[in-house]
């Protein structure tokens, strides 16, 4: 029904915005600092290693805007559930003929949905900024990294980050369901990646100190295990709580 | 599950609801026919809004059956709320919405809205569609909210205590709007409200209710017919001996005996006279009011 | 009794009437205080200015007078006071009715056929009184 996912829209607007300041600020700073920059200095004079700064110049601000999406997620998370009860719009809500199904089901196609273009846009950008590396140094016939290898390494911080998005907004998600506060909802979200991280760490080091060795995995292997394990189910448990759940 | 008559609308088995260890509602069992006005009066936290609530469905019986035209509340969840129009004490509408938002949010849930009705009734209270519903004042939420309950025609209409807080021109708007919608169908009304007055124009049947029980369920005028206050004066020195049957509150302050009674006939203040040291009787025409506050400071003196 | 506040009796008036009433009826006796200021105030949940000016008009009736440090006393003239001032408001009910009937075009005598039947049906207070 187009009302409701209207109504998650409205809903979470102030979400979305601040998801799409977290999304663009580092490039605004970039560019701010570029402009600055061509204003004041000469920017040709960075002799060979040109290419390098163009890329970091770039990358950076890229992985910024990564991490801040982190937020975006956990506050999308964070305020599935809970908004309505927080505001009680929920008890209006109530009084509609919308079964907790029908509602669940647009909650998600909405913060699924979301969540979901905020990853492409973001490998899309990835993507554009190898792209763009690879026209314009290859004309110049010196390619010092080759573009496969610098997908090579992008993708291990793109997997992490992405195994820590999805689980602060799974665990927002889980929590929204029950509490009452978005922002407790959205708190626990963030810090959930830390609290599994400890636990995978203080497993390695205290619990099973030949850890690494006996299972021929590095410590962060096993963290992205844990998340990718946890999220689903968070998420699966949380919907069954809200779609059980009898009081608005 | 027989109803106990074709024509109930509304019927209340053994309905009890507990929170934790507080119980909100206890055994509470009544029928409403179709077509009529039942009012429910209670103190506060007698239970009134979790009853209604749990006519809407939205909290779950902890006991008992509750059936509404013919369906089980708890299996029929969806049905039920789009035949029942409700409005609550206080509508937490988004607040970001629009009165127009609003409207046509709540209209694509509804199969049966009455876009005329909703225009008109938009019109007769004076509700601009651009207003955002967090700068409505207080009566104008209420109105919006009578509204939302009725543009899709239900067969029953739940109004809890719609219009505390409300300035009396406010509230004579709503019940207005109210009763142009309540003439000319056989719709069912239940209302619970502080505002005694207003029930008394309203409802055909009353029910008392305090702490999750039903303490009387009459209709209005049988009610003012047979609940009276009798004023004895007592001999010097001398105590009421046998208060009546049926008593509902009695209190003796120095010769002055008074004693509100539930079913009275016009031989009981002989009667009383007879079997008491008084010396002189005088009955007492009761409010609906009146009633209510004997009632509930009668009960709360038996505890 | 509860103060109506939906007429346009004056409350002091109301509560006036109120204490007439039980002067009338043996409920304050002769000699007898009434009710603190403050207690019939709480009582009928209304302002105790209001309880003062219905007593005052009560004290310039003669039906109490102030006692220094006791309050307000009923007199001893004060049951037959009350009596005339609810024979006089009687009275006003009776013509009320007499002027309802007669703009009915009810007979004299009808109107004293409906005066006894009244009678008759309020048969409680017979034999009432002292």
């Amino acid at each position: 029904m187009k009302a409701l996912l209207w109504k998650e829209y409205r809903q979470n607007r102030s979400v979305l915005i601040a998801g799409v300041v977290a999304f663009v600020l580092p490039f605004v700073i970039v560019i701010c600092v570029e402009l600055y920059r061509d204003l004041f200095w000469s920017t040709n004079n960075w002799g060979p290693q040109v290419w390098q700064v163009w890329l970091e110049k770039w990358l950076v601000p890229t992985m910024g805007s990564g991490c801040l999406s982190l937020l975006t997620w956990a506050l999308l998370g964070g305020y599935s559930l809970t908004g309505e009860r927080y505001d009680r719009s929920a008890e209006f809500l109530a009084y509609l003929p919308i079964s907790r199904r029908t509602a669940l089901t647009h909650k998600i196609i909405f913060n699924v949905g979301t969540c979901l273009i905020i990853y492409l846009l973001y490998r899309l950008i990835l993507a554009g900024i190898v792209a763009a590396y690879y026209q314009k140094f290859s004309a110049e016939g010196r390619l010092p990294v080759q573009p496969n290898e610098l997908a090579d390494m992008i993708a291990p911080p793109l997997l992490y980050m992405t195994a820590t998005a999805l689980l602060m907004f799974c665990v927002a998600w889980l929590f929204s369901s029950f509490l009452n506060s978005p922002a407790i909802d959205t708190c626990i979200g963030l810090a959930s990646p830390l609290i599994v991280s400890m636990g995978v760490w203080f497993w390695a080091w205290v619990v099973d100190p030949p850890f690494e060795s006996a299972r021929q995995a590095p410590a962060e292997e096993w963290y992205l295990y844990t998340c990718l394990i946890l999220s689903p189910l968070a998420f699966l448990i949380g919907s069954l709580c809200y779609v059980r759940r009898t009081e608005p | 599950m027989v109803s106990e008559a074709p024509d109930t609308v509304i019927e209340l088995k053994n309905v009890a609801k507990v929170f934790g260890s507080t119980t909100a509602v206890r055994d509470l069992s009544f029928c409403v026919p179709k077509g009529t006005a039942f009012g429910l009066i209670g103190p506060n936290g007698a239970g009134k809004t979790t009853t209604l609530k749990m006519m809407m469905g939205i909290l779950p019986c902890t006991n008992g059956r509750m059936n509404i035209l013919g369906l089980d509340v708890s299996s029929h969840p969806q049905t039920i709320k789009q035949r029942l129009g409700y409005v609550p004490e206080q509508n937490f509408i988004h607040r970001w919405m629009r009165v127009g938002e609003a409207i046509n949010f709540c209209r694509s849930f509804y199969p049966t809205w009455n876009e005329p009705l909703c225009g008109e009734m938009l019109k007769r209270f004076d509700l601009g569609g651009g207003k955002k519903v967090r700068h409505l004042s207080k009566g104008m939420l209420a109105k919006l909210s009578l509204v939302l309950a009725l543009a899709h025609d239900p067969e029953v209409l739940i109004l809890d205590e719609p219009m505390g807080g409300l300035d009396p021109i406010a509230r004579e708007e709503f019940l207005e709007g109210v009763m142009a919608n309540l003439a000319d169908q056989h719709r069912t009304v239940v209302f619970s409200s502080h505002l005694l007055g207003d029930v008394q124009r309203m409802v055909q049947t009353v029910g008392i209710i305090d702490r999750g029980e039903l303490l009387t369920l009459s209709s209005m005028d049988n009610l003012l017919k047979e609940t009276k206050r009798i004023r004895g004066v007592l001999r010097d020195g001398c105590q009421p001996k046998q208060p009546p049957a049926h008593t509902i509150w009695q209190r003796v302050q120095g010769r002055e005996w008074l004693v509100t009674v539930g079913n009275f006939t016009s031989d009981l203040p002989l009667q009383l006279k007879s079997t008491n040291p008084v010396q002189d009787v005088e009955v007492i025409d009761l409010t609906l009011e009146d009633i209510f506050k004997d009632y509930i400071k009668g009960r709360r003196v038996q505890r | 009794m509860s103060i109506n506040t939906n007429t346009s009796v004056p409350i002091y008036q109301q509560i006036a009437d109120h204490v007439r009433g039980r002067v009338a009826a043996g409920i304050h006796r002769p000699g007898e205080m009434l009710p603190s200021i403050r207690a019939l105030a709480i009582e009928l949940v209304v302002n105790p200015n209001t309880v003062q000016r219905a007593y005052d008009e009560l004290d310039w009736e003669g039906l109490v007078e102030l006692r220094r440090g006791v309050g307000f006393v009923v007199t001893e003239q004060g049951v037959r006071v009350a009596r005339n001032q609810l024979e006089q408001a009687a009275r006003g009910s009776f013509s009320q009715g007499i002027v309802l009937a007669r703009s009915a075009n009810i007979s004299e005598e009808s109107i004293r056929g409906i005066f006894d039947r009244a009678m008759s049906d309020s048969g409680v207070r017979e034999g009432g009184g002292t």
